[in-house]
């Protein structure tokens, strides 16, 4: 079985030889363990590939995310970083006055001059599932042009000039999407961190009268093309899990660890594949090889009955211990030998 | 005067600022909390009834349905922003002494730590708890927080973070507030926290949200 097809049996519920791996690392992590991460990559292979296609240059990005101080993104936000390889925080919004909104357009360049022409060559030279990663995260991308607090009164109010954004930023995404699923990549993904710990940031409601459209339009553009559907989100999302499988998404990463892990298998277990995660916040960071293998254990349990559904996915944070990493595909790997034997 | 309290403290509970506001729709046109603060002094209610029985009790109510995810984070900053637009009233009653805060309660997000959004949440219901509050802002040093803690007796101290790699430094700070100025209290937060983690490094207290930072100060 090719690593193509596992990820496909896995999310067709096609009973696939193993969980398909699938290893993120923050920036930190290949900055200044990259040895480490080499030797996990190598014992652990992912099944996974990028498409190796390029977005167009951006005309105001400047600095390096990863480094400490202040760097402009290609949607000319300025984010602070504190620390080398984490992720910052954007500190000066571009559109926190909406007096700037009349003369701003999203970055068009990056669509319009990509360069997708290698895209086709790499999915067919790898047997690999290729997934690509997108610009789209229309809450986000707002937060980080208007500022969190300012985006949140204006899900309150609703002025014209919000309306307006989300139509503009829509519009990019939209191409976004189209632009990919007219290669051969296997699935595009999108993300927007929806969850606090306990629940969602914003009413389940206001999400579905403003966001769940949008992302139903992403949905249909890459099920029109045949593509599957990865979604991310930090946080506490079960709300919204219903939503997410109605409007077409194939596979979602979401803080499991959060939520009732259990309970999200009673509900939503064969109708949507579960990619990743084990908990980022405590047991990789500060928990023992014995909870890694803990932990995969209680999403095997909860989750995946050999049928698929499951992708075994974590995330290796920049302080994370590279034993508990290896524990957590050790112990996959044992689980899914139990059920083959 | 009991009635223009409770207008009052609905038009926090709603996030109602003012009367221009459109927020909330169903009370689009009426007084927000800017009028009725203002209304509430001109009629000669005392600016301490003001804050304790109007604003503090509607903050204290979406602060409580937050705390039972019964309300969202926009909910909670709507009523922040309706909190503030009554509170911009009683300051000069504050500098006069003629109204009085519980106490002092300083905020920031830990060095290494740039985020804010759990910190300030926090921040606006304390002092919607009729709490002053002395925000340090984000990546705040050990010193800085100490400094603050010389500067303002007996008050209270309060620590944010969101990163695994930065609640560790949380430790630290802790450890030289204790040392600086004995007998301090110190509450801490964010994502990644749990009570166990607080106990271990040394605070006195743990809070899953911000209704809960303001009970362990008020008790």
């Amino acid at each position: 079985m090719t690593a193509r097809e596992r990820v496909i049996k896995t999310l067709e519920f096609d009973s696939p030889d193993r969980a398909p791996r699938d290893l993120w690392a923050l920036p930190g992590v290949g900055m200044l363990r990259s040895e480490e991460l080499e030797a996990v990559n190598r014992q652990y292979p992912s099944d996974f590939a990028g498409p190796g296609g390029r977005y167009g240059p951006s005309s105001v990005s400047r600095g390096n995310p990863a480094e400490v101080g202040t760097y402009v993104d290609d949607w000319a936000c300025e984010w602070t970083v504190a620390e080398v390889g984490v992720v910052g925080e954007v500190k000066n919004p571009p559109l926190a006055d909406w007096g700037r909104l009349d003369g701003w357009t999203p970055p068009w360049e990056l669509l319009d001059n990509a360069d997708l022409s290698g895209v086709n060559a790499s999915c067919a030279a790898t047997d690999k599932f290729v997934k690509t990663g997108t610009h789209v995260r229309p809450f986000e991308r707002m937060q980080f042009l208007r500022g969190t607090e300012n985006l949140f009164v204006d899900i309150m109010c609703q002025p014209e000039e919000f309306k307006e954004l989300c139509r503009r930023i829509h519009e990019f995404n939209l191409r976004d999407i189209e632009m990919w699923a007219q290669t051969n990549v296997d699935a595009i993904g999108f993300m927007d961190d929806w969850g606090t710990q306990q629940t969602l940031l914003i009413d389940p409601e206001l999400w579905r009268a403003i966001f769940k459209p949008m992302y139903k339009d992403y949905c249909d553009i890459c099920k029109a093309h045949g593509k599957y559907v990865f979604f991310h989100s930090d946080g506490h999302i079960m709300s919204i899990y219903p939503d997410l499988i109605e409007i077409g998404m194939d596979a979602v990463n979401s803080q499991l660890f959060c939520m009732n892990i259990e309970e999200i298998g009673r509900l939503f277990k064969g109708k949507l594949t579960f990619w990743g995660e084990i908990c980022r916040q405590h047991i990789l960071p500060f928990g023992a090889v014995e909870d890694a293998r803990a932990a995969v254990k209680r999403v095997r349990s909860a989750l995946d009955d050999g049928t698929g559904g499951v992708i075994a996915q974590c995330e290796w944070g920049v302080r994370d211990p590279k034993e508990n990493i290896e524990a957590v595909f050790e112990a996959w790997l044992e689980e899914n030998e139990k059920e083959t034997t | 005067m009991e009635e223009l309290l409770e207008q009052l403290a609905v038009c926090v509970e709603r996030g109602k600022v003012n009367a221009a506001s459109p927020y909330p729709p169903d009370m689009k046109g009426e007084d927000g909390a800017d009028e009725l603060t203002k209304k509430a002094l001109d009629e000669g209610i005392a600016p301490d009834d003001v804050l304790a029985k109007g604003l503090v009790i509607g903050m204290g109510r979406v602060g409580q349905k937050f705390s039972e995810n019964k309300v969202f984070v926009p909910d909670l900053l709507m009523a922040a922003k309706a909190m503030s637009a009554g509170m911009a009233y009683l300051k000069p009653f504050f500098e006069a002494g003629e109204a009085h805060h519980k106490g002092v309660f300083i905020i920031g997000t830990v060095q290494g730590d740039l985020h804010d959004i759990g910190k300030n949440l926090v921040a606006m219901v304390v002092e919607g708890g009729g709490w002053k509050v002395v925000d340090l802002g984000v990546d705040v040093s050990p010193e800085k927080f100490v400094e603050a803690v010389s500067e303002n007796d007996g008050c209270v101290v309060g620590l944010s973070a969101l990163l695994t790699t930065t609640m560790v430094n949380m430790e630290k700070t802790v450890a030289l507030i204790k040392k600086s100025a004995p007998g301090t209290k110190v509450v801490v937060g964010g994502a990644p926290l749990t009570a166990e983690f607080a106990e271990k490094i040394g605070a006195d207290g743990y809070s899953a949200d911000p209704q809960g930072a303001l009970s362990f100060l008020d008790v």
